[in-house]
């Protein structure tokens, strides 16, 4: 497939070249981003330091403003983890209109919530979990047909993602995903695991699709949205195999069982003078894996509120977003979820986003989420000191502590700080 | 006789005022068809450049459509191609003359259109100098707005220029006092602004050179202006490339599912 994205996106290349005049407009630009990061604590298994080098190159040409095609050939080498090392067109598609109806066919990335903030429906987007709380620049193009109809008032919006894309997780040596390092035997023998292979178990149907409904009347907009699909991060259960008595070796598979979900949202977003104040009511039909390993409905609903501004000073270099949220989803008391069960991180917490641009070439984000029910917390924050429009230079720190039956207190020796340089040819 | 003469002097200096407004009003009024657009497309690469020395540039396509010629309102589209950090951010207003303007931006990593709160007369265009009163009023001279006056002619790099003092109505609601035009005799064409604030002291120039016609029409457009702030000492400088007016611009595209979908 990637070889035939490949030759198609050369061929529009030259066809677009060829024709350039006043009706063809093309751009293309290309990034280049060494990152070094490190992490103030070891621990066993894993590496310490995260030296990686991305490169991306777009490319985009537009007929009059009719049709649009975009190319997105995207590569990463990483200096620890094989599986990262890749070349890829992350996004590869066609976008035209025609009168009221706009559409846009091939891989392309899909956000699903439609929220400013984050949203229950979000939990269906797509990314490389290489890291994950560095997911910003991480999301997979999939494969889908994105339909709108705009009607004065009203937008009906359609998506079908014909093929399953899950998110790529990564299982030797993450920080993230932490295998067994041992298994208890009979008579009290501790075997050392060892993982043997990942399978995965896809649903009878893997297609996904989704609905929208939207409508704007001066300040208030309001989206009725669904979801039906395939959940991307899936369940997991491990099958012991035959152990080696001499080498004291335990191998084992893992078994990734991918299961459909439902998610039906009501959307409002309203603005009251320089402010953004937005919430959405959903609901969620999810599985879960019990000890046993059967799967067994997850369902619950959950609400969110936020607001944000955009703050605009005297000098035009000055700017502040700041955006607070607040999420509760409603779950089974009962449930202990697993910590890091990536589907309730945000299950009670406020998030708070803010970025204050001192001038144009300086600049300074911090985003902070803190759990609610076992409290613990997350900080990021980030200098971005921008030298001209080709260099940038960033320094970011992410901090994570709290209770360890929390994501951010049970992973509170994930806490590290980047350096990364973005070079754009 | 005494009597006599000054009705005569106060006649003639009234005859002399109303022709000066009256010619006012036409080389004003010649102005206005002369730039007035029913669309425009060009692609435009701008920097604010801040009284520190520091700059901005960016590159963005803008696409503007008439929307109500008496009303003077506008669809205005404005896609960035660059910086990469700002690359994919479209804007979209819809201006409206009885009530708020709607405003979209749409910012590639939301993936969505965000209706944002409608600018006020005198907010910064897109973070330039220009406040969107400049631009309406760039784009199509408000005459029923405004009181003219012609104070002459003045030679502004080069070109013959008739000196117009513009003095706005009560009802327009300007955030300014008065405007100083200078009006190119040969193109019609703006070359020059002055720009009073409420205590009458100068706060902007606004200045046009490289004024050209556009390819196979008799259309006059200026491909670089610059406007100063003599107050805050910013400057923004705007370069114009590729005009296409009056081509029958897809209306269509002034729209939130357009902006989220090319």
């Amino acid at each position: 497939m990637q070889r035939i994205l490949f030759v198609i996106a050369l061929l529009c290349f030259f066809v677009s070249h060829s024709l350039e005049g006043q009706n063809w407009k093309h751009y293309h630009q290309n990034e280049i981003q060494p990152t070094y990061g490190m992490y103030f604590q070891s621990i066993e298994n894993a590496n310490r330091t995260i030296p990686e080098l991305s490169a991306k190159y777009e490319w985009e040409a537009r007929y009059k403003t009719k049709f649009k095609t975009f190319a997105s050939l995207n590569s990463v080498l990483n200096a620890h983890e094989k599986q990262r090392r890749r070349i890829w067109f992350n996004q590869a598609y066609l976008a035209f209109n025609k009168k009221k109806f706009y559409g846009k066919v091939g891989k392309q990335i899909i956000k699903w919530g439609r929220l400013t903030g984050w949203s229950n429906m979000d939990m269906a987007n797509v990314y490389d979990y290489y890291d994950f709380l560095r997911t910003d620049n991480e999301a997979l193009g999939v494969w889908a047909i994105d339909g709108k109809l705009s009607l004065k008032k009203w937008q009906v919006q359609f998506k079908v993602l014909p093929f399953q894309k899950s998110s790529r997780l990564y299982f030797e040596n993450n920080r993230w995903i932490r295998l067994p390092q041992n298994f208890q035997g009979p008579n009290d023998i501790v075997f050392r695991a060892k993982l043997n292979e990942v399978n995965r178990v896809k649903p009878s149907s893997s297609a996904s699709y989704g609905l929208s409904l939207g409508y704007e009347n001066d300040d208030i907009e309001i989206n009725f949205n669904g979801f039906s699909g395939v959940n991307d991060i899936p369940q997991r259960k491990s099958q012991l195999l035959a152990p080696n008595l001499a080498t004291k070796v335990l191998p084992y598979n893992i078994e990734l069982v991918y299961h459909r979900m439902n998610i039906a949202t009501m959307a409002m977003t309203k603005l009251l003078g320089d402010y953004s104040l937005w919430s959405e009511v959903s609901f969620v039909n999810n599985q879960r894996m019990e000890e046993m390993g059967d799967l067994v409905p997850d369902n619950y609903w959950g609400i969110t509120f936020g607001i944000d501004r955009l703050f605009i000073f005297e000098s035009p270099e000055k700017q502040l977003k700041l955006l607070v949220q607040y999420l509760k989803n409603f779950t089974d008391g009962q449930i202990d979820y697993s910590v890091n069960d990536l589907d309730h991180v945000l299950d009670h917490s406020i998030l708070l986003d803010a970025t204050y641009q001192f001038n144009y070439t300086w600049k300074a984000s911090m985003r902070s989420v803190l759990n609610l029910t076992n409290p613990s917390h997350m900080m990021s924050a980030s200098l971005n000191y921008k030298l001209n429009d080709k260099f940038r230079f960033v320094c970011s720190a992410d901090f994570l502590y709290g209770n360890d039956q929390h994501f951010f207190g049970y992973y509170n020796d994930n806490s590290r700080v980047f350096i990364t340089m973005k070079y754009h040819l | 006789m005494r009597i006599i003469i000054c009705i005569v002097c106060l006649c003639s200096s009234a005859l002399m005022y109303g022709q000066s407004s009256n010619n006012a009003f036409d080389i004003i009024k010649k102005y206005q068809e002369a730039s007035s657009i029913e669309d425009l497309q060009s692609t435009i690469r701008y920097k604010n450049i801040s009284k520190k020395g520091r700059v901005q540039e960016r590159s963005l396509e803008q696409y503007i459509f008439q929307k109500d010629a008496s009303k003077n309102t506008y669809n205005f589209l404005l896609k960035f191609v660059s910086p990469a950090d700002i690359s994919g951010t479209s804007s979209l207003t819809i201006q409206h003359s009885s009530k708020a303007d709607d405003q979209w931006l749409y910012l590639p990593a939301l993936r969505r259109a965000k209706k944002i709160s409608a600018s006020k007369k005198g907010d910064r265009f897109m973070g330039t100098e220009m406040t969107y009163e400049d631009l309406s009023n760039y784009l199509s001279e408000p005459m029923e707005d405004y009181n003219y006056q012609l104070e002459g002619e003045e030679v502004v790099e080069g070109n013959t220029c008739f000196k117009i003092l513009a003095t706005p109505l009560p009802h327009a609601k300007s955030k300014y006092k008065k405007r100083i035009l200078w009006i190119d005799k040969a193109t019609s064409q703006q070359v020059q602004a002055h720009f009073f604030n409420k205590k009458d002291i100068l706060q902007k120039i606004f200045s046009a050179k490289d004024i050209r016609k556009i390819n196979g029409t008799n259309i006059y457009r200026a491909h670089f202006i610059k406007i100063e702030n003599l107050l805050t000492k910013n400057r923004t400088e705007v370069y114009y490339e590729d005009f296409v007016i009056n081509k029958g611009l897809d209306k269509n595209i002034f729209s939130k599912s357009y902006i989220e979908t090319l």
